[in-house]
């Protein structure tokens, strides 16, 4: 018997007018991991709520078709036996941890499973050992990484031992390279599950693919087919693997799994082939950063002697481990706080911590969270406040916050309610009521977090746009891929300090850094480098082998 | 006592005895006895961040305390005016005594805070014979409470960063301006608390008997100090019973 069967399984939210899921079948059987790959609104998140009988008791809707657990609908579980069956890990880590000490967090479930302490004892230890937290057990979550928090919540659950677990895309604050290890580790000591994630190169070593858009089934079977083939990963809204991304853009048939594999398909290659062309000379400084320091009220060093200039144009990518000091660092460029030690200059002038109004007039500051803002009714008014603050006329705060929509492409969308559109569009909002402010330079603290393939591809274009449009950027970011893509300079950070700070494609090929900073190159830039090339993305590769 | 651990349920019935010695006198002599003893025990319980924050709190609230009584109560003799106010001398020794009395409150609320986790403090109740559910709920919306500041922080320099400024200007318009600030506080806690339930349920809670992770064995110390609490407790209700640290007669 399956673990889990599905049969034509659909769900409507209660007031929504299309179904969430349609029609889906899947069985999972024991010792099988099913990979669900699909873009925002596939029917990710839904399937999960389904599967582990939260739906539709904590959003009410209309449930079709027929899905056993075990062969019982996961609503007639007893709650403390469910969770025994099928373990949940969500995507928002934050909202999975409720307790004040790692080993509580971790016993929790096992608590409400009524497990003996003893027993307790080894869960705990053994769960802590397979996410790497051996050794924190006495330590307050708060105290932790985000990173360190996500493998909780994954210890957490994994200590209720579940016959099936569910993970939906939980990695989002991981370290680079951190998922991969993790996902290695999981697949070692859990024998089946459920993996979402809307990029097929977090789902590397599934047993099976489920790809799904907007709540129905495009495909269902073997991942290697299915993530070879193109136009149906293009009518699914999710991107190629970055190798095959590579061999689409030279014309080539070829879909290599790995380095390796791709090396292999390449003849010898000249090792003096010239890089691409640096991109044109940038504008005078315009963010200048000078022995910059910050020491916490505990006595924590989150910066130490950072030395940093900016030119105007400029397009840089923050890199760094968690807790490497990069939104520290971002929010002193802000001007949000002043620093222990050192000066902060925009535009020559020390800045210091600047005092609202004006604060976001020279420098925008862009949060991971759109929701972190969001208060007003409408669009338009949402982007109208801080011209507003400023003390702008109607009429200018009327052209800035029009002229800010545009910018971002939400123009036409000035009456909707802000906390309807999709997070793609929340954030493109945040971007324009930073925008609204008239700022030159941009600074964005992980701007793709919760973003699918197509709103990540999205928002980066407006980055680009916005430098074409003279702004500086500056963007913190977790992912390898997006800085080796989008940044033409990368600052890398490690333990408060600028470890690295030069040409992308320099900093990316450093390995001797990267591996000080706890960070892996991505694939594209492995293989780049095992042919002797300097390229850093899909784009320059291509011309390089072309 | 830095080293010493209590079972919680020792340091629940420690802190319920100790909301009564003060409420039993309102002369200043005693409640300043009563206040120095609590503070004895404050200053081996608490860390120098947490004494710092109660020795910029205690002051003020024993001053404004013996202010707006002296004023207000209208119990002795005038002894001078603020503005229209007449500020009367018994009425501002009982505002003292009741200033003290409310800081010796606070002092053992912070000691008890100080040695017991939130975590602690629901096992204890439920030990006590609180229902797990309620001890759990009420230890849950103190370490929300910790999240919901770390939002608000977050909420506030999003804000700020768009012009928002909360200082000067009148109190409607102060009142107008947190909107923006309350708006999303509100939307983002309503969403944590429901996903927090989802995860909860998820991890099982709320299936049936559980077992616990703390395990706390009641010592003799703790006996002895329950004791030592209640007897101290009983001495104060009868140096009240005969008329003893009283000021004022017919007032708590």
């Amino acid at each position: 018997m399956s673990l889990l069967s599905l049969e034509n399984v659909g769900f409507t939210y209660r007031r929504a007018t299309e179904r969430a899921l349609r029609g889906l079948n899947l069985e999972v059987a024991a010792g099988e991991w099913v990979g669900v790959l699909g873009g925002a609104g596939a029917g990710k998140s839904t399937l999960a709520g389904l599967v582990c009988g939260l739906l539709p008791r904590f959003a009410s809707g209309v449930l079709e078709g027929r899905l056993l657990l075990d062969g019982r609908p996961p609503g007639d579980w007893d709650r403390a036996a469910r969770a025994a069956r099928i373990g949940l890990v969500m995507e928002d880590f934050e909202a999975q941890l409720f307790l004040g000490r790692v080993d509580l967090e971790v016993a929790f479930g096992p608590e409400n499973l009524g497990v003996s302490r003893p027993e307790m004892e080894q869960r705990i230890r053994e769960a802590l050992a397979v996410v790497g937290l051996e050794g924190l057990e006495a330590r307050p979550p708060d105290t932790l990484s985000g990173g360190q928090r996500q493998r909780l919540v994954l210890a957490s659950v994994l200590a209720l031992r579940p016959a099936l677990l569910f993970l939906d895309e939980p990695w989002s604050d991981l370290d680079p390279g951190g998922w991969p290890q993790l996902w290695s580790t999981l697949r070692r000591n859990v024998p089946s599950g459920i993996l979402t994630a809307s990029d097929p190169s977090h789902l590397e070593g599934v047993d099976r693919l489920l790809l799904l858009r907007e709540g129905q089934v495009l495909a269902q079977g073997d991942p290697a087919s299915i993530l070879a083939d193109d136009e149906l990963l293009d009518r699914a809204g999710v991107p190629l693997l970055p190798l095959a991304a590579l061999f689409r853009r030279m014309g080539r048939d070829e879909r290599p799994a790995s380095v390796e594999e791709a090396i292999g398909l390449f003849p010898a290659t000249p090792r003096d082939r010239a890089a691409p062309a640096e991109p044109p000379s940038l504008g005078p400084p315009v963010l200048e950063a000078k022995g910059l320091s910050c020491v916490y009220p505990d006595g924590t060093a989150a910066l130490t002697g950072v030395d940093l200039t900016v030119r105007g144009g400029e397009m840089v990518a923050i890199l760094g481990r968690n807790g490497s000091g990069k939104t520290t660092l971002a929010r002193h460029l802000a001007g949000l706080v002043h620093p222990t030690a050192g000066t902060v200059r925009v535009r020559g002038r020390e800045s210091g911590a600047r005092a609202a109004p004006r604060l976001g007039t020279e420098v925008g500051y862009i949060f991971q969270n759109p929701d972190h803002q969001i208060f007003a009714e409408t669009v338009l008014d949402e982007v109208s406040f801080g011209p507003r603050n400023l003390g702008c006329t109607p009429g200018q705060v009327a052209e800035r916050a029009t002229e800010a929509l545009a910018a971002v492409g939400l123009d036409g969308l000035e009456s909707e309610d802000p906390f309807a559109l999709p997070r793609g569009d929340r954030q493109r909002l945040a971007v324009a009521s930073a925008l609204a402010a008239r700022p030159q330079i941009l600074l964005f603290d992980e701007p793709t977090t919760g973003l699918d393939a197509s709103s990540i591809a999205a928002m980066m274009d407006l980055l680009h746009g916005l430098a074409g449009s003279g702004h500086t950027i500056l963007f913190i970011t977790h992912s390898m891929e997006l800085a080796a893509h989008h940044a033409r300079r990368i600052v890398l950070l490690d333990a408060g300090r600028i470890l690295r700070d030069g040409p992308a494609r320099q900093v990316l090929h450093d390995s001797p850094a990267l591996d000080r900073a706890g960070l892996h190159a991505p694939p594209l830039v492995e293989l780049a480098a095992r042919l002797g090339l300097q390229a850093c993305h899909v784009e320059e590769l291509a011309a390089c082998l072309a | 006592m830095p080293g010493l651990r209590l079972d919680p349920r020792a340091s629940i019935l420690l802190l319920l005895c100790s909301f009564v010695p003060p409420i039993c006198f309102n002369s200043p002599p005693a409640s300043a006895a009563v206040f120095a003893a609590y503070l004895l025990v404050a200053l081996g319980a608490l860390d120098p961040g947490r004494l710092r924050a109660a020795a910029l709190l205690l002051p003020s609230l024993v001053l404004s305390s013996a202010l707006l009584w002296g004023v207000f109560l209208g119990e002795g003799e005038v002894l001078f005016h603020l503005g229209p106010l007449a500020w009367r001398d018994v009425s501002g020794w009982f505002g003292l005594a009741m200033g003290l009395r409310f800081g010796a409150w606070s002092l053992a609320g912070l000691a008890f805070l100080a040695r017991v986790t939130v975590e602690e403090m629901a096992w204890g109740l439920h030990r006590l014979g609180f229902p797990y559910p309620a001890a759990f709920t009420l230890s849950l919306s103190l370490r929300l409470a910790g999240q919901f500041s770390d939002t608000a922080r977050m909420v506030f320099e999003a804000q700020r960063v768009r012009g928002l400024d909360l200082e000067g200007g009148s109190l409607p318009s102060r009142v107008r301006r947190l909107v923006p600030m309350l708006v999303p506080l509100l939307v983002l806690s309503l969403r944590r608390v429901n996903q927090m339930a989802m995860a909860m349920e998820s991890r099982g809670y709320g299936g049936g008997p559980r077992t616990s992770w703390l395990d706390f064995r009641w010592r003799t110390v703790d006996t002895a100090l329950v004791l030592a609490c209640v007897a101290l407790t009983l001495l104060c209700v009868g140096l009240r019973w005969h008329g003893l640290g009283v000021l004022l007669q017919g007032r708590l």
